[in-house]
């Protein structure tokens, strides 16, 4: 009977998805039918959507937002470019080198991959391909780095995940510092071995008054991510208080340093990074809901008693994960995935004895993927759309970076501690 | 109609960038209180910054719904022949309208009982709240009265796009 319901109940949830109906309204929809349809009081239905957003860690989401809306105008990202270009631009493919380090600098001062994507996109691109890259190459290395917005903290799908897990955010946000620098290292060197055949030729050695220029120009955006993870991991503020001050400082450096602004435009921004946040947060009330409604009719513990008994090591499982999330990445959006695997698979991972920190990473290496997979990769899009080239140019550049990602999910699937000794050297568990 | 709904549309907007910053200001006010001077450290900071950002989240998903901007899977919708879309949309948005007067029904239940009883937050402040409450049965009710129009708007093939938007 509950086993009839449950797939009856996932088939309607499939269909109205397919057919093009907001996920947030079928989340709602179909969550408040089956609460109601359990004995679930109208009142009740509210009052749970109510307790589940008065939360901290969901408040700092807009923070972290407004900060990104106001990162993304190329004042910021052109001044990390070009810092890095004279830290590493002389290197045999030292604008890729550069590139890469850009996009991972620009990763630790805002959570979003497509807004990193937006920001470096028409800016690396366009230089790369001047300087003689190959524009396959200057595209899908840009579209690939921006992926590591979600992997490098902040890192909104790691906030997604602590909220609706219940595990601490800043430990996942610890997990995802080692493979996010693995990523940008293994880019770094298929960029670096790839120099001679992509074309692009080294950047010249700068002087010492470019070197200092440039690098004055690019403090003020690198204070960001030291004020916002050295408060946070100093134990000086709290995760709300680090996205507010991430975003204070974006304002300040934004209006003082990127060019005087309209302050009509600033409220703009403000009005966008919530209608971001909203659009986020509805997703979050349907899935609260239905997570409420799945783990009453204990699919969870039944999930976890049937991979306890059919002998999976804790690998196995996570490789199935894998296969099952690669696919879902093809055909939904990134929140999307999260907010339907992890109510399912968090209480799992748990009887298993996979440390939740590790689950999170490998989840967000595949939405990371996911923003790469066609059809709906989000990345390729936003390249194409800054680029004016077309998609399967990109698809094609993005190629070797996707394998690349590829080998770097199964070392993280198979190894926990790229995961795991971060967060435990520096937020021992008591 | 369409002036009116843009002016509601556009006041919407006013109070959540009035609101968000005002998030801001408190919360920075509560940082610094915490180094500056223990006596400007104010228990009732958090959580009075969670309730305008509820309520400024709320709203905003209203502005939201009025721009059919929620995230959709639309790989497959996008291959349907017209009528079929037109079909689709309209059930969107009937489910959307549907949703949208239960959780009014639903949210206005919780704010009855919370001032009935006269619930308070456990801060200093006892913030009542069914003022915090409030923000779900009001932001769906804006989203009923949107979704109507884009309802009218699909029948008669006209946008609901308003002419000028503070975010673009």
């Amino acid at each position: 009977m509950a086993a009839d319901f449950l797939l009856m109940g996932g088939l309607v949830v499939v269909v109205l998805l397919a057919l093009g109906v907001p996920i947030y309204l079928v989340l709602t929809a179909s969550a408040t039918a089956f609460l109601l349809a359990e004995g679930k009081s109208v009142a009740g239905i509210a009052q749970h959507v109510l307790d589940h957003l008065n939360s901290p860690a969901l408040v700092s989401v807009p923070f972290f937002l407004l900060a990104a809306v106001l990162m993304r105008g190329g004042g910021v990202a052109r001044a990390l470019f070009e810092a890095a270009i004279t830290w590493i631009g002389w290197l045999p493919g030292g604008l890729a080198l550069a590139g890469i380090a850009a996009t991972a600098l620009f990763a630790a001062i805002n959570g979003s991959s497509v807004a990193t994507a937006m920001a470096m996109g028409s800016l690396l691109v366009p230089m790369m391909i001047e300087k003689g890259y190959k524009p396959g190459f200057a595209m899908g290395l840009t579209a690939a780095a921006a992926t590591l917005g979600i992997l490098i903290p902040p890192s909104l799908p790691m906030i997604l995940i602590g909220l609706i897990a219940e595990v601490s955010i800043p430990r996942l946000f610890l997990a995802g510092v080692v493979p996010g620098l693995l990523q940008a290292l293994m880019f770094a060197a298929f960029a670096f071995l790839m120099a001679g055949r992509v074309g692009g030729a080294p950047m010249p050695l700068p002087s010492r008054e470019v070197f200092l220029r440039a690098n004055l120009r690019a403090l003020p955006a690198l204070t960001i991510p030291i004020v916002i993870l050295g408060g946070l991991y100093g134990g000086f503020v709290t995760l709300t208080e680090a996205a507010v001050l991430g975003a204070l400082i974006s304002l300040v450096v934004v209006l003082l340093f990127f060019g005087p602004r309209r302050p009509r435009l600033i409220g703009g921004f403000f009005v966008e990074a919530i209608d971001r946040t909203a659009v986020v947060v509805v997703i979050v009330i349907g899935a609260s809901l239905l997570s409420a409604w799945i783990i009453r009719t204990g699919l969870p513990q039944d999930l976890a008693r049937l991979v306890i008994e059919s002998g999976l090591e804790p690998w196995q499982f996570l490789l199935i994960m894998n296969v099952i999330l690669l696919v879902m990445g093809m055909f939904l959006e990134g929140v999307a995935i999260i907010l339907i695997i992890v109510p399912v698979v968090a209480p799992v991972i748990r009887e298993i004895g996979i440390a939740p920190e590790h689950f999170a990473v490998v989840l967000v290496i595949n939405i990371e993927l996911a923003l790469l997979s066609p059809p709906i990769g989000l990345n390729l899009f936003v390249m194409s759309n800054v680029t004016g080239r077309p998609v399967s140019e990109v698809l094609r550049g993005t190629l070797p970076f996707f394998l690349l990602m590829l080998g770097l999910l199964m070392l993280v699937t198979l190894v926990p501690a790229l995961s795991t000794w971060l967060p435990s050297v520096m937020m021992p568990r008591p | 109609m369409k002036r009116v709904l843009d002016a509601v549309d556009a006041c919407v907007a006013g109070i959540v960038a009035a609101l968000f910053v005002t998030a801001l200001a408190l919360s920075i006010l509560g940082v610094a209180g915490r180094y500056v001077s223990s006596g400007l450290q104010l228990d009732w900071i958090g959580e009075v910054v969670i309730f305008l950002v509820i309520w400024a989240v709320l709203l905003g998903a209203a502005r939201v719904a009025r721009r059919g901007s929620h995230i959709r899977v639309d790989f497959l919708f996008d291959k349907l022949p017209a009528r079929g879309r037109l079909a689709a949309d309209l059930m969107s948005l009937g489910l959307a309208l549907a949703l949208g007067a239960f959780l009014v029904w639903s949210g206005w239940l919780v704010v009855e009982e919370a001032h009935r009883w006269d619930e308070r937050s456990i801060s200093t402040m006892r913030v009542p709240l069914w003022i915090y409450y409030a923000a779900l049965p009001v932001s769906f009710a804006l989203q009923f009265l949107f979704t109507l129009e884009r309802i009218g708007a699909v029948l008669t093939g006209r946008d609901t796009a308003p002419t000028h938007d503070l975010a673009d």
